[in-house]
């Protein structure tokens, strides 16, 4: 009879990596299906495009640094697969198909992506930037007046010809949207982030799931309706005819926040590990991407917010500090971070003239 | 899946099997280690062809900073000297003992009478203790008389009929089975700690158990107690168990008794009852053989120094022509011995024969479920990570000798990394 010689545990709970990488793609499922509905022809050249692009990179990575394509595991694919699919969900329906730029920006944009934020610095697993946010920001950056470039397959009877995020930058507008349209994704919007109920739909898959952790999803969610009711309550006190609430509900439902809570903050190869840190790893993203999109000229800061917690994530796991149980320094960061993230909105929502219009 | 591991599935579906009970015959002969992990030295009192009788001492291990005697365990005559696998996987020198059936006591074992034993200070029970060589036989082999020594002022006794590894319970059957001696045995602790609240912790799930076990302290008088405890692993880790039990968080590195609590193994209570009152040496004890790898499963009494194979042969032998993972103790913390031509010590709880299921290792994507899992509230993952980037500075800062070793960390890796090396490798450069 043959003895293995193993180390203790012996026994392993049932999971598996490429059960979890497959979930998410199995919670993109709905969005993806609603994108191609309401933009056939876009979504059909984008994923395929940024799915060849990064599935590429991904594969000649492999070849380049293990010097066997049997080295090109499952994981591979999958994970280059979500990067891809999440990815082409960010970008615009048409980023300018007619003059042929689109495709060049969608290839170009998705290989810096995917060979800067990941296969640099060592490729799956390794990876501090997620691979989708830095392409996308890569391409608003690069092609900005593209970026911009919504056309929707729909009508859409209220916010015809800007996005949402536009359209809702003059406060006063937000009375008259149509909640159930922003709901519904109905709006010109980037392939995939409009789509509300799907990604509410992959979200719940998720969540039962358990592929991503609960503690970044409150973090980031909890941050940024904290400071969008803030926000709405002097926009309401000062536009009697806003009410806060539906500013909030239209903060929540348009641009990129709820897909980023569910596809994109949630990669745990970018974030920390220790369950406080998870909380305010999210808060911050969460502060990052609300900011950006009431005081800065973007319009949306979603993908920003992404990279900057992405930045932070090695800190709070930093070693010597580091630690699962809440210590003092977790409090006072979270605390300081949403206290002063509170008072700048508040400072400049009621004090600044002619911000509040 | 990020999520935190506390129950350990089943995967192999070995719960559903009620275990058969077993009668080993008593073994034709018998090995008995003479140095072990804790005393690297030993020296044997007798000689080939020499008579000796069950109980007897027969040699001396010098550990570092005691001595502990080696106790023949049948009666029979002296073969000579042989070498054999030990539970840690390294080989040891043994006495080998060919069994004349007729457990014939040596005249040392002489019964106490009750009223001699209810004399007893706890430093003469100590003294009993470290001359029949007890130990912890939760698996630990922590020398028994060295609890005894403590100068803290004790109020609560604990005794550990937890078994929170899967697979096991070779307690339980001790609990069930030897009921007289473990009320005995913990007045005994009672009476040598100065203490009336002495308390069994055993796992809710065992209802039946814990009813048997209330019914007879019942009619015991009373002032014994039952502690049910959740069925959580790692709940019969020490500090755990205290947690559960009286609701107070020890320290990392702190001893129980500086918080006036001190614990003992359900076998070991018995084990210090023969001790105490017949004067004997552990010479037998319960052991559950489990494992898909097994042809039938069983609980059994074994005679301290049978060989493995010669239990395993009893138990019908190898199931199956797959690779073996042969186990002394639980499958989460016990440690795969690479031969089967072991001998059995008295701290050995289990043998788990398991066909070896290959584990394919991918790389980490930080879930933190290890994290989520740790139950010393350490980060595993981070611990490895600085364990590859050979960051010292880091690995101390991680605190890795707070690691028990429980195996969480690799049980719940989704990336099916042996998680838990890492940790003894920190666990070493740490100590550096």
């Amino acid at each position: 009879m043959e003895f293995v010689k193993e180390t203790s545990p012996h026994v392993k709970r049932k999971d598996n990596l490429n059960w979890m990488l497959l979930d998410v793609i199995i919670a993109l499922a709905p969005v993806l299906i609603c994108a191609f509905v309401y933009y056939p022809l876009d979504a059909l050249r984008t994923v395929s495009l940024s799915v060849v692009t990064m599935e590429l990179c991904e594969f000649l990575f492999v070849i380049i640094t293990k010097k066997s394509w049997k080295e090109f595991k499952l994981y591979n694919f999958l994970s280059a697969l979500i990067s891809a699919l999440i990815f082409s969900l960010m970008m615009p329906s048409n980023p300018g198909w007619e003059s042929g730029m689109g495709y060049w920006i969608v290839i170009a944009s998705a290989a810096i992506g995917i060979i800067l934020g990941k296969l640099l610095f060592g490729g799956f697993g390794q990876n501090i930037f997620n691979p989708a946010a830095l392409g996308m920001v890569i391409a608003r950056l690069g092609w900005s007046g593209l970026m911009a470039n919504n056309t929707p397959n729909f009508a859409s009877d209220v916010m015809a010809g800007a996005t949402p995020l536009e359209f809702g930058k003059t406060f006063s507008n937000i009375a008259n949207a149509n909640l159930f349209d922003l709901f519904m994704g109905r709006y010109p919007a980037a392939l995939g982030e409009a789509l509300s109920f799907a990604i509410l739909i992959g979200l719940i898959y998720l969540l039962i799931r358990r592929t991503i952790d609960w503690r970044v999803v409150v973090g980031y969610a909890g941050a940024f309706i904290a400071l969008a009711l803030v926000a709405g309550i002097i926009v309401n006190i000062k536009l009697p005819n806003v009410s806060f609430l539906k500013f909030t509900v239209y903060q929540i439902f348009s641009g990129g926040f709820l897909f980023c809570c569910v596809f994109m903050i949630t990669d745990p190869v970018t974030g920390p590990t220790t369950s406080p840190a998870r909380f305010i790893f999210g808060a911050f993203g969460a502060t990052v991407a609300i900011f950006i999109r009431f005081f800065a000229a973007a319009p949306e800061g979603v993908a920003y917010g992404i990279l900057f917690a992405n930045m932070i994530a090695p800190v709070l796991d930093y070693p010597q500090w580091a630690s699962q149980k809440w210590k003092k320094w977790h409090w006072i960061t979270l605390g300081s971070l949403m206290g002063v993230a509170l008072l700048v909105v508040i400072l400049v929502f009621s004090l600044k003239e002619g911000f509040v219009a | 899946m990020i999520a935190k591991s506390k129950l350990i599935q089943d995967n192999r579906g070995l719960l559903s099997v009620e275990l058969a009970n077993i009668e080993l015959k008593a073994p034709e002969f018998v090995y008995l280690a003479l140095e072990n992990a804790r005393c690297p030295k030993a020296e044997a009192l007798v000689k080939a062809g020499d008579r000796v009788l069950l109980g007897q001492k027969i040699g001396v291990r010098h550990g570092p900073f005691f001595d502990q005697n080696i106790h023949a365990t049948v009666s029979g005559t002296v073969v000579g000297f042989e070498k054999h696998g030990y539970r840690n996987g390294k080989v040891v020198n043994t006495i080998k003992i060919q069994n004349d059936f007729k457990d014939e006591k040596d005249p040392s074992i002489v019964e106490r009478s009750d009223e001699e034993v209810a004399k007893l200070s706890r430093e003469e029970i100590a003294e009993i203790v470290k001359d029949k060589s007890m130990v912890g036989l939760g698996g630990s082999s922590f020398p028994t008389y060295i609890k005894f020594q403590t100068k803290d002022p004790i109020n609560t006794i604990l005794i550990n009929g937890v078994e929170c590894e899967p697979y096991l319970n070779a307690d339980q059957r001790l609990m069930e089975g030897e009921v007289d001696k473990l009320i005995k045995g913990m007045h005994l602790l009672q009476q040598a700690f100065g203490t009336k609240d002495c308390r069994i912790c055993v796992k809710e799930k065992h209802a039946e158990l814990i009813q048997e076990l209330k019914v007879a302290f019942e009619e015991d008088g009373g002032d014994l107690a039952v502690a049910p405890m959740q069925n959580f692993y790692p709940q019969g880790w020490e500090v755990a168990m205290i947690e559960t039990a009286t609701g107070i968080r020890l320290a990392p590195g702190e001893l129980p008794a500086k918080k006036g609590i001190i614990d003992f193994n359900a076998a070991s209570v018995v084990g210090i009852y023969d001790a105490v009152k017949y004067n004997m040496p552990v010479y037998e004890r319960y052991l559950s053989v489990q494992g898909d790898g097994v042809v039938t499963p069983a609980n059994c009494k074994l005679r301290i120094g049978t060989l493995l194979s010669e239990v395993i042969a009893q138990c019908g032998g190898y199931k199956g022509d797959d690779k073996k993972v042969l186990i002394l103790g639980g499958p989460m913390m016990g440690s795969a011995i690479p031969t089967d031509d072991t001998i059995l010590s008295k701290t050995i709880t289990s043998i788990l024969v398991l066909n070896e299921h290959p584990v394919e290792e991918h790389p980490c994507v930080r879930c933190g479920s290890c994290v989520l899992s740790c139950p010393a509230g350490l980060e595993p993952v981070n611990i490895m990570n600085a364990v590859k980037a050979v960051n010292k500075e880091a690995i101390k800062a991680l605190q890795p000798l707070r690691c028990i070793e429980c195996g969480l960390c690799t049980y719940s890796c989704t990336s099916g990394i042996r998680v838990t090396d890492y940790v003894r490798r920190a666990k070493i450069i740490a100590k550096l």
